[in-house]
């Protein structure tokens, strides 16, 4: 797992990360790097994400380690903001400013070279167009999630923070910043997002990085993940008009440690899904039964961070 | 537009919104009505020295200041508090650039508020004393209180969560008490400084001339000598300011 923390090309470089506060441990020796194209980040709350994000962005000094986004360390060298994004996952904005107020506001001080166009690209790329003139007081939740990220990319950075971006969005709202996020990372951007809502973070990260108790508890993509988790019992469910012979042969393997048989077919936890998956086709021939599908029950991104959390 | 006027334009923007303009400028403005009665029964001549009076007494000592502690806490305080500081941070300006647009933009917007009510009260002196000189040199004054007070109050703004209680403390404890007893300290008194700079303006009778030089004690009467000090205090605020800003921590979680 450890080289699954690394990447060949890193634009951002956590060396023996650790912050602490007071006794409380927020990051404990983090080392990892991140590239071009989505990385989610996963956690619990509390898990340390937003503390390691706002180190990456600068905005906390660590107690130990280096963070290098570019080359540079943000804490030290604010220049680096030209190259740099930040979506803070708090709900607070700037409540009397205009959401253009604040895109264009943000992009002056990011020295953009025409702030008002900038802004309206911005703005546009999220969707806020035509609610661009209110007040972001009088914007909803996901509406302000918006306009935080129209804020942040409305320079272009090669790298963006993104803390729960996904935090109070709608469905439709939240499909519409997958939907960017996916684009940048696709364009070549380094983008880091944090999230609890992980079948979202399925969606648009390639690779997945796990925090749990300030610690990276896995690196990689979500099969990579899984593969690693071989010891680990899979629940598979085979669809069958004849469950109860399909489970009676294959309960005769030692792979196969429980189970579960209802009217349209069976569900089984295995030790070993490469072995059953090889198994079922001539199982289902020695007992005539047809088997409509086989599908795994627990491949969700919920449960693999389930496993990872619970087998620490 | 430069990056200091976007940052400066930011501040002030969010410094002078309408509720807290309106409410501060009635603090500013209390000497007004209080002018405006007691004048009735005065000579002209009288009203001149009242409006000095009651601008060195009640306004330059404690309805300025705290008007100026309001406006300069919040400059960065409120940013902080509210958790809009990271916005600010994660843009590629210096922390010290940061600073300064903050101590401009409350400087200026403790000025402007401070002033509506020095113009109502100088309006009142005009009026009903004839005088209508006055209020230059209280103007030329607010200026510079309003620069001091900000030197002072943006980084405590920033440093402390109950700033404006200890800036409250601060005004009572060492510009109220401290200051007039201890004649060691007086040339560090922001309103010692102030009076000194207005004394050298305006037109003073002699029972205004033996109040100012009770007030000052120390310090030398002379304008100059109070924009360099003021001067001095900016510049200390605005490094000072921008050492907070580099090492606070945000954390959010």
């Amino acid at each position: 797992m450890t080289d699954a923390r690394h990447v060949s090309d890193p634009t951002v470089v956590a060396t023996n990360l650790s912050k602490w506060f007071g006794p409380k441990v927020a990051v404990s020796q983090v080392d990892c790097s991140f590239g071009p194209g989505v990385t989610g980040l996963l956690g619990p709350n509390g898990a340390g994400k937003t503390t390691f994000l706002r180190l990456l962005a600068g905005l906390a000094s660590p107690s130990t380690g280096e963070v290098s986004v570019l080359g540079r360390a943000p804490r030290r060298d604010p220049s680096i903001y030209r190259l740099l994004g930040f979506v803070p996952e708090d709900e607070t904005v700037y409540e009397h400013m205009t959401a253009r107020r604040f895109v264009e506001w943000s992009a002056a001080l990011t020295k953009v070279a025409d702030p008002v166009q900038a802004a309206r690209r911005a703005l546009q790329s999220v969707e806020l167009t035509e609610n661009a003139d209110r007040l972001l007081s009088t914007y909803s939740k996901g509406m302000r999630q918006r306009a935080k990220v129209a804020g942040a990319l409305v320079h272009d950075p090669q790298v963006l923070l993104l803390d729960e971006p996904l935090n109070g969005t709608d469905p439709i709202q939240r499909a519409r910043l997958i939907e960017i996020v996916r684009r940048l990372g696709e364009a070549g951007h380094t983008i880091i997002v944090s999230s609890h809502v992980l079948r979202e973070v399925d969606r648009m990260a390639g690779r997945v990085v796990a925090m749990v108790d300030g610690r990276i508890a896995a690196a990689g993509t979500v099969s990579t993940l899984r593969d690693a988790m071989s010891d680990q019992p899979r629940l598979i469910r085979i669809d069958t008009d004849l469950p109860r012979s399909l489970a009676r042969r294959l309960l005769a393997k030692e792979w196969i440690e429980a189970v579960r048989i209802d009217q349209a077919g069976v569900d089984i936890r295995t030790s070993d899904a490469r072995a059953l998956g090889g198994d079922i086709a001539r199982a289902a021939q020695e007992v005539g039964a047809i088997v409509t599908s086989v599908s795994p029950e627990d491949e969700s991104l919920e449960s693999v961070f389930s496993y990872l959390v619970e087998t620490r | 537009m430069t990056v200091l006027f976007v940052i400066f334009r930011g501040f002030i923007t969010r410094l002078l919104n309408r509720r807290r303009f309106f409410w501060l400028a009635l603090i500013g403005a209390a000497p007004a009505p209080i002018l405006f009665l007691i004048a009735q029964s005065e000579s002209s001549d009288s009203v001149v020295s009242l409006y000095n009076d009651l601008t060195v007494t009640l306004g330059m000592s404690t309805l300025y200041p705290v008007v100026a502690l309001i406006i300069s806490t919040a400059a960065l305080g409120q940013e902080w508090k509210s958790g809009t500081l990271p916005f600010l941070l994660v843009k590629p300006v210096s922390r010290w650039g940061i600073a300064a647009g903050a101590l401009a933009a409350a400087a200026v917007a403790s000025f402007v508020v401070i002033e509506a009510g020095v113009l109502l009260t100088w309006l009142v002196a005009g009026l009903v004393g004839g005088d209508w000189s006055v209020g230059l040199a209280t103007t030329v004054a607010v200026a510079i209180q309003s620069v001091a007070s900000a030197a002072i109050f943006v980084p405590l703004g920033l440093i402390l969560g109950r700033a404006t209680l200890v800036g409250l403390g601060y005004l009572l404890i060492w510009e109220g008490i401290l200051s007039s007893i201890i004649a060691g300290i007086q040339a560090s008194s922001v309103y010692r400084i102030v009076v000194s700079a207005w004394a050298d303006l305006a037109s003073l009778d002699l029972d205004n001339l033996t109040l100012v030089l009770d007030i000052i004690g120390r310090v030398e009467v002379g304008i100059g000598g109070a924009v360099a000090k003021v001067s001095i205090m900016a510049l200390v605020s605005v490094m000072l300011t921008g050492l907070v800003l580099r090492h606070r921590d945000l954390i959010g979680e």
